[in-house]
């Protein structure tokens, strides 16, 4: 019943390590970099926003507008246009590495919302009992808001990695290389099917087990709900 | 302690401006325990605000600890001014993530005392509370009346000189707010911290204050010493029946 299965793994097997090496590769360096500049910005969408304890929507609805930009544009739109400005960056608009630029612009702006999302659930008086404690604005950040939003944070952060999981499989178009540049060379144009098969169930395999341990994180460090 | 002369405060809505406090003047004085009174937006909150340095007055003058306060004040000056004092909120405002230890020592934490000895110092007033055998417990595990001792207990960490009060027991039911009146007693008794208790129910700062600000409409519409009462009523089930023989 699974002969098609074995089949193409002895076939394949080789070739699917490195597609899925290299797409974990994209997706590390770019949630690397969506998680520092995408948690800043998310921290300025929450705290400076209009009402927020450190308004300033001097820079809140720049960035604000900037993250609806990014996301309003289809990713499959946003490599294309991306090229040049990769091209300028690292000579070549091709491949992994240029294909980790608009992974990072795209994971950024999602990450930005998250951690807003995140943030925005915190109880607002947590805000006025650290200015009554004569916090700093970073002890605000560091001691209250980043350990009350922590579970919710990692929840956020498991479900970028996924989403860029999902768009890696997009750069194929621009020979980005990874899974999904494998699952659309032979699964697509050279109608592979068991190949494709293969592949959608390596990569939900992969995405239930990066969900199961976020959660799994997320829950180990909530204390709002534990004893 | 704390001076206000002559203070406004105004907050802009969709509306327009709308007034919360005109022209405001007394003096809060050491080792007393001022009551705050009035209906919902006399502006109970937005005095509080201001004496506890949350808020700017629009107009007039503050003066904390004998040094004037106004919008130029540099935030570390104020921040520093701030830690003469602490607030305890009506909805305990605990951090849930941290355990009621962790929670006391907080504000020691902020002004980067060493973890030992902030440590000590939040046990010994956990005990002061009652609540040293919960050192370990977080936040959740607790009733209303347990998180608010927490809280008493981590606003008595830094020994402020001025303790806030913002409506504490307005989330409680009457047997644990005659506790946690009780322990506001005690906390008074033993560190002789001024206190200034914003109060819906005129029972509580009956109970609690030596003098009530009475505010109606953003004006003092009295203030001065009252008539104390030493008992705190709680009213049982059985009290409030007109026939019980059914």
């Amino acid at each position: 019943m699974f002969d098609w299965l074995f089949d193409t793994w002895s076939r394949f097997g080789g070739e699917i390590l490195i597609a899925f090496a290299e797409t974990y590769y994209m997706v590390a360096v770019a949630f690397g970099i969506s998680l520092v500049l995408g948690t800043a910005i998310g921290m300025v969408l929450s705290l400076c926003g209009r009402g927020a304890p450190f308004e300033n929507q001097a820079y809140s609805l720049p960035l604000s507008v900037a993250v609806n930009i990014i996301r309003s544009v289809p990713f499959i739109l946003l490599l294309i246009i991306m090229a040049p400005f990769a091209r300028l960056m690292i000579g070549t608009a091709y491949g992994i590495y240029a294909s980790m630029i608009s992974l990072s612009i795209v994971g950024t702006a999602n990450v930005s919302r998250l951690v807003e999302q995140a943030i925005a659930d915190i109880n607002p008086q947590l805000f006025q009992t650290a200015h009554s404690m004569g916090a700093k604005r970073y002890q605000v950040i560091w001691e209250f808001v980043l350990v009350e939003a922590k579970s919710s944070l990692i929840l956020g952060f498991t479900s970028a990695i996924i989403s860029l999981i999902a768009y890696s499989t997009v750069v194929g178009v621009i020979a980005g290389g990874g899974i999904g540049y494998l699952a659309l060379q032979e699964g697509f144009y050279m109608w592979n099917q068991p190949l494709m098969w293969v592949i959608i169930l390596l990569m939900i395999l992969s995405v239930q087990i990066i969900q199961l341990t976020g959660s799994a994180l997320a829950r180990m460090v909530d204390k709002k709900g534990k004893s | 302690m704390i001076t206000v002369n002559s203070v406004s405060k105004s907050f802009t809505t969709k509306a327009g401006s709308v007034s919360a406090l005109k022209d405001i003047s007394f003096a809060i004085t050491p080792g007393e325990i001022l009551g705050i009174v009035g209906k919902s937006g006399a502006g109970k909150t937005t005095l509080l605000r201001i004496l506890s340095l949350q808020t700017i007055p629009d107009e007039g003058q503050l003066r904390f600890q004998g040094r004037e306060v106004d919008r130029n004040a540099h935030p570390a000056s104020l921040r520093e001014l701030v830690q003469h004092s602490a607030t305890v909120f009506q909805g305990f405002s605990l951090v849930y993530n941290r355990t009621v230890l962790e929670n006391t020592a907080l504000p020691l934490k902020l002004r980067g005392v060493k973890r030992s000895v902030r440590e000590a110092k939040a046990m010994e007033m956990l005990q002061f509370v009652g609540l040293d055998n919960r050192a370990g417990a977080y936040p959740i595990t607790l009733s209303g009346g347990e998180a608010q001792r927490v809280a008493i207990a981590r606003s008595l960490v830094t020994d402020p000189a001025i303790l806030f009060l913002d409506e504490p027991t307005s989330a409680l039911d009457s047997r644990t707010t005659r506790e946690i009146l009780d322990l506001l007693k005690k906390t008074h008794q033993t560190y002789s911290v001024t206190m200034v208790l914003v109060a819906h129910h005129i029972d509580v700062v009956r109970y609690m204050c030596d003098r009530v600000l009475f505010l109606e409409n953003g004006r003092i519409a009295q203030l001065g010493p009252i008539k104390k009462s030493t008992e705190f009523h709680i009213s049982k089930i059985d009290d409030i029946w007109v026939d019980c023989n059914v």
